[in-house]
């Protein structure tokens, strides 16, 4: 008994957290941080702020940047200068928008801080729906398996890939919880899917890493899929895909596959999101991991994206936006039927 | 070329060979138990020439014909002076009787008489009788945190056994166990070292001064020499303790001709565990070691070893459905890793001159991480899910040593070795089985790499107060057919100047034919092995080193001061934010940076040799910096182990024959730590990022701690019994095993520490028979 107590009292002894004194690296630089995506036809928006010392207490509103001057040049020609609207965004005052395919380079000047600069542009991006093939039905499920084909262009090209569908839904007397399959309105809702092409991955680190590959008969499961071109470079690329999406009384499957082609500026952003520590250093890790940033002289990202949405119906036919209410803010209640 | 300019360099600064000198050889045993006794000093006192016995309790001395005086000094036996009438060449036993068992000294070995304590500089030797009476975390005895207690060699972490020796990092340590190298000394994440001390004879520890039949590594040599086991009669010794218990048991084979030992030890938390925790999420930790020995006197001139050792670790996390764990499956996660070894040895002495001995053996190394997850109860339509990632390393050994005393004053040694290294340092297996199985496990990337060394020494006494060891080894190796070689000279020399005062110098060249990844941040994580190969060379190091020491003979008190350059080159290091995959994908020299370091310092030790009163003060201020052209903007930044102060206290006292106590004190400046400066906000995403800036560029606090022991021995009918006591961090200071950040209400982040040991009793039961 003696034994165990004092064994008790060394395992209790294990594990005791204090406040510590560090001898902390006071060598701080104030930079400029920039947050920009863009997208074909996504008028120009920048986000501008400031970064902070690690240990200090953070409103982040008080470290946003209202006053600057942001130019987008591409060629070597300023193409537009951007305004302040609020909250450290800077928007275009002309209503420009970036277009695929151009080298846009923003410059950022400041009264207080070093002018900072970042390039990216958008990539082309070219997909078709091909075919579908319902698989199988219950009361409760239907099977489908869809064809898309990407078009690849010349270069590195990096994709990811994500499926809705869309649910009908309503909501009870009181607003919650919603009700499904009564119609008076839809939204989107995720579909997971399985396919036929290898290098699919969960997420961008695991495209390179080949123990992370699911085989081509039976697939992973995705929420969204990222690949390369890398076995397809230049040419057309046919992938199959096979989802389950619920069975509705009052609403045929509507499917939207969207395909998006990233630059590789916001590539390697993502890339880095999955892999750094959220919550700080950890002193049991390897070398610190720290995200990705373009930006020449300062923080953040500056990148664009391309995505193809292609939207069919369970027997093949195209379907409009503009057909269906999309959305939670325009639920209605149940007995407005 | 070079080679033959070497040995003609020898021949010209050779001493003429005195023609009237005559052989004396022969062993050095352990009266009781027949044991042959390494660093046995013997000390011809007119000639005022020394030599000591070598790992097999071997030693060689010429003296002139007539009658010589010798004192015989080892720290654990009773010292003897004799008067040797030597008329021709002779062969003899000397067999010495162990002071009594409680009386055991702390102290690292050094001469009784005269002022000689070798020609290597920078050399301290242990018994495991020291390293036992020294206080102990948790009850274990610890080799590699004893010698953690000697100047210029300094702890990873907190609570933990890596060994940085000189601004070296811990993979550059010759880590040798009855001749073969290992290569992760640690369990339990090194809280242990993996020597078991019962099952040891003899700790050597070299930070300097190399000689030339040691290689490939850059920053020391640990040699440990495993028991032989009792030739006289069965006998045994068992210890419980507070996580730990251990058996030894050795006894003679064939009286006085064969011997063989037993040693075990194993932690008993993992059972403990299994008590306390709740089954739904259950972490288990433990270690075992298995130490086998035989040995056998085939001739009068041949002796030949078979020395094993196994030694496992296992962390497992078991989280099963049930509690607050909402998960319907059960997931394990589990950390493994082993050290195997076998060697056999034979020596012969092939003349009254030359002494052969012969290494062969083979090492293994491997750890693995797994993750399992199924259902508790699997059906057809389950799926279970396993990823490993792996690591492993096997080295084929096989080195003839010789030892050669053609005269008074010279003492060769020459030898060459070989070993085969076979390298896979990143496996990875996904297995999918929903039920039929999908293994998607990738081809590993294996490397075969070998190793060659031939090396020729020669420990020439000039006069009685000039001695000198002068060497060269010529290594090399071939890995992914690219190759390296490279002459590594080295030299020491001893110059005594007064009987109290001599000082001493070295210069050496090493090689390093393999690399270990960690990260800058980490020791603990997962570490990787991999060979030389085009893009990332062999690592280098050369050393130069100067001190001295002076005997205050009345106190019996040593002083030695020695100060150290060290520059490293070709030292790697994962480029910045290089992530895990990329190695395999991109190939290793894609993803690591290729640079150099410096390290530096001065070590101080006042030591004591009292039978009543000993122990030793020391004192180390060093600095070791690194700088990778890609890394921190080429800028040198400190090393994560430079610890630029180190104290250490030791004491023993023997109150009585049964009593001793003991106190330690140790304080070391914190370690360098690499911390993000800056937080930034992207506020597309909705979520804050951290910025870092320069590489180890903040510190944690020091490090230091009291520890009180008290061993009581009693002899008994049938042996001896002890009973140890401790008291582990007397003070209570929390030192930080690992900080981490916490951010408080108003958004600001307060670093904080976890301390592994607070006040810590340890307390111990011992029998020997």
């Amino acid at each position: 008994m003696k034994h165990l107590a004092i064994i008790g009292l060394s395992v209790f002894s294990i594990h005791c957290a204090i406040p510590v004194e560090l001898e902390f690296d006071s060598n701080f630089a104030e930079k400029v941080v920039i947050f920009a995506e863009f997208e074909p036809d996504s008028l120009w928006t920048v986000n501008l702020g400031r970064n902070v010392i690690y240990t200090d207490s953070i409103n982040w509103n008080e470290y946003i940047i209202t006053e600057a001057t942001v130019t987008i040049s591409a060629d070597s020609e300023i193409k537009e200068s951007l305004i302040h609207v609020g909250q450290g965004i800077f928007q275009s005052p002309h209503g420009s928008r970036p277009v695929p395919e151009t080298q846009y380079t923003i410059t950022v000047n400041t009264p207080a801080l070093p002018e900072v600069s970042a390039s990216s542009k958008i990539p082309a991006i070219q997909a078709d729906f091909v075919k579908i093939q319902e698989l199988s039905s219950d009361a409760t499920m239907r099977s489908f398996r869809i064809h898309i084909r990407i078009v690849d262009q010349i270069g590195q090209d990096n994709y990811s890939l994500q499926i809705h569908h869309l649910e009908p839904i309503c909501h009870n007397d009181r607003g919650i919880p919603p009700f499904m399959n009564r119609g008076e309105t839809t939204i989107w809702r995720s579909v997971s899917f399985n396919s036929d092409f290898p290098e699919i991955r969960d997420n961008v680190p695991d495209i390179n890493d080949p123990s992370s590959a699911q085989t081509g008969a039976v697939g992973g499961s995705y929420g969204e899929g990222f690949f390369t071109d890398r076995s397809f470079e230049g040419q057309s690329k046919m992938i199959e895909l096979t989802i389950d999406v619920p069975h509705y009384d009052v609403l045929p499957p509507y499917i939207q596959v969207s395909i998006t082609n990233w630059s590789h500026e916001l590539w390697s952003y993502i890339e880095y999101q999955s892999v750094v520590d959220l919550f700080g250093p950890s002193y049991f890790e390897e070398n610190p991991k720290f995200i990705y940033s373009n930006i020449q002289g300062g923080l953040g990202i500056f990148g664009g994206k391309n995505q193809e949405h292609l939207r069919f119906d369970h027997e093949g036919a195209s379907w409009d936006l503009n057909e269906f209410q999309i959305g939670f803010e325009l639920v209605q209640p149940c007995d407005s039927q | 070329m070079l080679w033959n300019c070497f040995l003609l360099s020898l021949l010209i600064l050779s001493p003429t060979v005195t023609a009237q000198s005559l052989s004396v050889n022969g062993y050095v045993e352990d009266l009781e138990t027949g044991e042959r006794i390494p660093r046995v000093n013997l000390y011809l006192i007119n000639e005022k020439i020394g030599t000591s016995t070598n790992e097999f309790g071997y030693f060689n001395l010429n003296v002139r014909r007539g009658v010589s005086k010798v004192s015989i000094s080892h720290i654990v036996y009773q010292s003897q002076l004799l008067e040797w009438s030597v008329l021709s060449d002779t062969s003899l036993v000397i067999r010495l009787t162990p002071r009594i068992a409680s009386l055991d000294s702390l102290m690292i070995t050094s001469p009784i008489f005269g002022n000689y304590d070798g020609i290597l500089m920078s050399q301290h030797s242990l018994t495991a009788a020291q390293i036992e009476s020294i206080p102990a975390i948790l009850g274990e005895a610890d080799v590699i945190k004893t010698l953690q207690l000697l100047p210029g060699a300094k702890p990873g972490r907190e609570g933990f056994s890596g060994l940085h020796v000189r601004g070296g990092n811990d993979d550059q340590n010759l880590i040798r166990l009855d001749g073969l190298t290992l290569y992760n000394p640690n369990h339990i994440f090194g809280l242990f070292s993996v020597f078991n001390p019962v099952a040891l004879k003899e700790i050597e520890l070299i930070k300097g001064g190399f000689p030339a039949r040691y290689g490939g590594r850059l920053s020391s040599v640990v040699r440990l020499t495993m028991k032989d086991g009792n030739l006289k009669r069965f006998g045994g010794e068992g210890k419980l303790g507070i996580l730990t218990s251990r058996l030894m048991l050795e006894g003679p084979v064939v009286k006085d001709r064969a011997s063989w030992i037993i040693s075990g030890r194993r932690t008993f938390l993992d059972q403990i565990n299994r008590w306390v925790q709740p089954k739904e999420e259950q972490t288990n930790l433990h270690f075992f070691d298995l130490n086998l020995k035989g040995s056998l006197i085939a001739t009068k001139r041949d002796r030949i070893y078979l020395s094993g050792y196994i030694g496992g670790d296992n962390y497992t996390l078991l989280i099963r459905p049930g509690g607050q764990n909402y998960s319907n499956r059960e997931t394990t996660f589990q950390v493994d890793w082993r050290n195997q070894l076998a060697s056999l040895r034979w020596h012969r002495l092939l003349s009254d001159q030359m002494f052969m001995s012969l290494t062969a053996g083979i090492v293994g190394y491997d750890i693995q991480s797994r993750i399992t997850s199924m259902e508790p109860s699997p059906s057809n339509s389950s799926e279970t899910y396993r990823t490993q990632w792996s690591s492993s390393i096997t080295d084929y050994t096989a080195r003839v040593d010789l030892e050669y005393k053609p005269s008074l004053r010279h003492y060769i040694r020459f030898g060459v070795e070989a070993i085969s290294h076979l390298l896979i340092p990143s496996s990875s297996i996904s297995v999918l089985e929903r039920p039929e199985e999908i293994d998607t496990t990738a081809t590993p990337k294996r490397f075969v790499t070998s190793e060659f060394a031939a090396y020729l020494e020669d420990e020439i006494q000039f006069t009685s107060n000039f001695h000198a060891n002068l060497g060269l080894r010529y290594s090399g190796g071939q890995s992914e057919g690219y190759r390296a070689s490279t002459f590594e000279p080295r030299a020491s020399v001893h110059l005594i100047l007064t009987d109290r005062l001599n000082v001493k110098a070295s210069y050496t060249l090493m090689q390093q034919y393999l690399h270990r990844l960690t990260g800058i941040g980490s020791s603990i994580s997962q570490e990787t092995w991999i060979p030389f190969m085009s893009g990332i060379p062999p690592q280098k190091s050369s050393q130069v080193a100067a001190g001295l020491s002076y005997l205050f003979s009345e106190q019996r008190l040593n002083l030695s001061l020695d100060g150290y350059f060290k520059h490293l080159t070709n030292q790697i290091e994962y480029g910045p934010n290089i992530l895990p995959y990329q190695a395999a994908l991109l190939g290793w020299p894609s993803v690591v940076e290729n640079g150099s370091g410096t390290a530096y310092g001065v070590e101080v030790l006042l030591r004591r040799q009292h039978r009543r009163l000993n122990g030793w003060i020391s004192y180390t201020w060093s600095q070791s910096n690194r700088s990778y052209p890609g890394l921190n903007d080429g800028l040198s930044f400190p090393d994560t182990y430079d610890r630029t102060h180190e104290i250490s206290v030791l004491g023993q006292m023997h109150v009585t024959q049964q009593t001793l106590l003991s106190v330690s004190w140790i304080f070391i400046s914190g370690n360098p730590i690499w911390l993000p400066s800056a937080r930034y906000f992207d506020p597309i995403n909705d979520i804050q990022w951290f910025e870092y800036t320069s590489i180890n560029s903040s510190r944690v606090p020091p490090t230091h701690r009291l520890d009180l022991g008290a061993k009581f021995t009693k002899q008994i009918k049938w042996g001896t019994r002890t009973f140890s006591i401790g008291l582990l961090n007397v003070y209570n200071r929390r030192n930080p095993m690992y900080i981490y950040p916490q951010m408080n209400i108003n958004g600001a982040i307060q670093w904080r520490r976890v301390t592994l040991l607070q006040l810590v009793p340890d307390i111990s039961y011992g029998i020997r028979f």
